[in-house]
Parts: C-alpha cells; sequence; structure tokens
C-alpha cells in the first residue's frame, strides 16, 4: 500500500520543550491542547502520534489533531482517563510540556488521488483523522468526493463542533453526523454510525476509506464499507495500543508480527483484521 | 419546533388516511420501497391489500409504546424518532427515515409497540395492515419466509447496532 512518507525524526528519545498556548475543551472529559514549539517546529504527517510527556508525571501516546500545514501550532486531543492523561487535562496555559515525535506511518492520502475520500470516525476518533481532513481539503482537486461520517455516544461528546458546523456548510465535504442517543431536540440523526455507509452517497468501487474509533466500531464499520462493495485494501484503520518507547523496539504495543508504534498505526484493514481476530494477541 | 403536544390515551395514533385512489397507489410506493425490493408487483398487490397511504403532523406520534401493533409502516418521506418515555425529556435511541421500516412488534406476540415513534417532522408514510400481513405469512409459506426473512434482518440489524452502542460506549469508559 502506499503510506504517506516517512519524516525524519531527530533524536527521537530526546523530549522537546512545547508550550501550552490555548486549552479547549471538547467535552466533559476531553480537551484539545494547543501548544507551540520553543525550538524549531518539526513537520508531521496526517495520522501520526506524539509521545507527550508530563513532567515528573509521566508519557502517554497522542494522536496530532492539527493542521499539518502549521506545524509550530501543534495540537493534541485528550480524554482524562489515566495519571498522564489527567494530568494533561488539568494543564493551564503557560504550562510547559516535553514532546518526542511524530511517529508512525499516517492516513495514505495517495491512495485516495483520484478517487472517493471516505472518513469514518468515532467519538475521539475524530481527532487523529483532523489532519487528514484538512490536508484533503488543502489539495480539493486531487480528491473527487469527500465524505465525512462522524459518530458519537451523545450530542454532548461531540468534539470539533466548531469544524463539523464549519465543514458542514463547505460544499468541498459532505459532512454526516450521527449520536447513539440523545434527548428530543437534539434535531440530528440518531443511530449508530454504519447506519449512514448505506446512505452516504459515493462510489464504493472507487473509495478509499479512513477509519478511527473504538476497535468494535471499526470492524462494524469494516463490514458495512465491505458489504457495500468497498475493497478491503483500501480501507484503513488507526489502531491503539501501549505505545512506550515508539520506535518498535520496546514490544509493549506489539501486534503479532507488527509494533502498532512502527508498523502503524495506521493500517490497511487486511494487514491487521486477522490478527485482531487472534484472542491472544 | 413547537412543544411536543401531551401523549393521548392509549393506543391512539395521530395519523389519518389519505385519498390513495385505488390499492394500485399503495403497490406503487411499495414498489418503490428499499424493504420490498426484488418482490414481484403480483406479491406487492397481495401484501398492500388493506393497506393505505398515510401522513403524520411534525410533533404527533406515528405509534405509541404499548399500543397494538396493527400496522406495519413503511417511511417514504419525513424523520421520525424512536424514544423512551422518562421521567425527564424522552431520549431519542434511534431516528428513523425516508427509506426505513417502523417497529417489526406487529410480527411478534403480543404485538406491542416496545417505543414510541415521534415525527419530528410531517411524515408520509405506506400503512399496512398487519393482521392481514401476519395471515398471508401462514397461507403463504413461500411469501411468508421471506416476508419474515426481511423482518428477521430488519431485528438483526438494529441489535447489532444496539450492540455496537453497548460494546462502544464499554470502550469509552475502560480504555486505558
Amino acid at each position: 500500500m502506499t503510506i504517506a512518507p516517512d519524516l525524519p525524526l531527530r533524536d527521537p528519545l530526546t523530549a522537546r520543550p512545547y508550550v501550552v498556548s490555548t486549552i479547549r475543551q471538547q467535552t466533559h472529559d476531553i480537551v484539545t491542547l494547543d501548544v507551540r514549539p520553543a525550538e524549531a517546529p518539526i513537520a508531521f504527517a496526517p495520522g501520526q502520534f506524539d509521545m507527550v510527556y508530563v513532567y515528573g508525571v509521566g508519557e502517554a501516546a497522542i494522536s496530532i489533531s492539527s493542521d499539518p500545514a502549521t506545524p509550530e501550532l501543534l495540537s493534541h486531543t485528550i480524554r482524562a482517563i489515566g495519571w498522564v492523561t489527567r494530568a494533561l487535562n488539568d494543564l493551564q496555559p503557560g504550562a510547559t510540556i516535553g514532546i518526542r515525535g511524530p511517529y508512525g506511518r499516517g492516513w495514505p492520502l495517495d491512495d485516495a488521488e483520484g478517487r472517493d475520500l471516505v472518513i469514518v470516525a468515532g467519538g475521539i476518533g475524530l481527532a487523529p483523522v483532523r489532519p487528514a481532513i484538512m490536508a484533503a481539503l488543502a489539495q480539493r482537486d486531487r480528491f473527487n468526493r469527500i465524505a465525512l461520517l462522524v459518530g458519537a455516544r451523545s450530542p454532548r461528546d461531540l468534539v470539533f463542533r466548531d469544524d463539523l458546523d464549519r465543514w458542514a456548510t463547505n460544499p468541498a465535504i459532505d459532512v454526516h453526523v450521527t449520536v447513539d442517543s440523545a434527548v428530543r431536540g437534539w434535531g440530528g440523526r440518531v443511530g449508530v454510525v454504519t447506519k449512514l455507509i448505506p446512505r452516504v452517497p459515493f462510489d464504493p468501487d472507487g473509495a478509499t476509506v479512513l477509519t478511527c474509533g473504538p476497535e468494535a466500531m471499526m470492524w462494524h464499520t469494516a463490514d458495512a464499507l465491505v458489504k457495500r462493495g468497498v475493497d478491503p485494501n483500501h480501507l484503513y484503520v488507526t489502531l491503539e495500543r501501549n505505545m512506550r518507547c515508539a520506535l518498535g523496539t520496546c514490544g509493549h504495543c506489539q501486534l503479532g508480527p507488527v509494533f502498532v508504534c512502527r508498523d502503524g498505526p495506521v493500517f490497511a484493514w487486511p494487514e491487521v483484521s486477522g490478527l485482531l481476530e487472534e484472542r491472544e494477541l | 419546533m413547537n412543544p411536543p403536544t401531551d401523549p393521548p390515551a392509549l393506543p391512539a395514533r395521530d395519523t389519518r388516511a389519505l385519498p390513495t385512489g385505488d390499492v394500485h397507489a399503495v403497490v406503487a410506493r411499495l414498489a418503490e420501497h428499499p424493504f420490498f425490493a426484488g418482490i414481484s408487483r403480483e406479491d406487492l398487490a397481495r401484501l398492500a391489500e388493506g393497506g393505505a397511504l398515510v401522513e403524520f403532523d411534525a410533533d404527533r406520534y406515528a405509534l405509541r409504546q404499548g399500543g397494538p401493533g396493527e400496522t406495519f409502516t413503511l417511511l417514504l418521506e419525513g424523520d421520525v424518532d424512536l424514544e423512551v418515555a422518562g421521567a425527564g425529556p424522552p431520549l431519542v435511541i434511534e431516528s428513523l427515515h425516508a427509506g426505513d421500516a417502523l417497529g417489526w412488534s406487529w410480527l411478534f406476540p403480543p404485538h406491542r409497540w416496545a417505543f414510541d415513534a415521534h415525527c419530528r417532522t410531517q411524515v408520509r408514510a405506506i400503512a399496512l395492515d398487519a393482521r392481514h400481513l401476519r395471515a398471508l405469512i401462514d397461507a403463504d409459506p413461500v411469501l411468508g419466509r421471506e416476508l419474515t426473512h426481511r423482518v428477521a434482518e430488519l431485528v438483526a440489524d438494529r441489535l447489532r447496532h444496539a450492540r455496537l452502542q453497548i460494546v462502544s460506549g464499554h470502550a469509552h469508559d475502560h480504555r486505558a
């Protein structure tokens, strides 16, 4: 498959200082930290991740959620679920954190050139695909249709609401949003994101699909897409595992023969669907 | 949107039949509905007996929880929310749109609706006579199997969706 080009790493195990410039509360337990490098900015490819270090607390692997055209303003979108991510959620503007990266293979936008680009995101899974959406819109002529399908547990769990509102009025992209449940008055669709797949106009024979969300959601999404006629070789997922070194040496994120941090986190579906079925893995 | 009206006493439905002309109008719309894709015109005519094109105003109910499953409703236009009534505002658990089928409780005893179906917009639909459909399923094993199979697909789809909602929620809460 065609993968985003590897970008050079400088001192891959050394965290560089970044200063928190703004904190955007996305939901009750998800924030987006916008940070600026104290040193020269480092380019990244959509879909890559960083190891984000809270001094004195620890590191966590976090996908980059900002525009790759502006590496001088880097964003990471973080749900507070562990020590490090809670500490990241508690930061204030002006705080300094360490970041090393970017790491991993990103989204293969080259694969979608001249084809329909379909992006399916569940919950906070919109964050890792957001840079791909921005890159695709910046190079709109490279693609046929661009469709974005977004699902969340409820309206209050939708992230990047401003982006969704803006994209919804942009004729360059076809946006569909659904939530699992809502109080009456929400006004949008209610149901799982896979329900959207048969309804959204795109050419399954000529579509490249990027999907990110809980693994169960990606399984069902893959099933629905293949049922519609999408070639699994043009279906890409991003996996989340326990990344530690981020260089493919420590083995914490090993999934059978692959290291998610080095060989992924983005994979073509046939590369990992069999591995994900193995209980031992 | 105006505030919802108070629920009427069961088993009332806020529906009215439209002047359909004849059964051919119902058959013509059935032929366009995805649920019946591939069914012969002759079988559609048998299914349509006792059916009607119906219309619901926005903010009214197409079905009421606990009400009798007397119809099989196929949406042609408009949006319907499946709702669970509770102490607070109703909780929408699924929205249905043109091309969707509304409910399967008409097929399985005790033939009572499990949820409210609240019309978010004005809705046009085909309402088939459930009693007639059940009799047809019993009388014609071939058509009965086909119709039962399609309803089962609908049930299976919604069960898969419900399970996905559960496991996605679990991942949301417990991912390390």
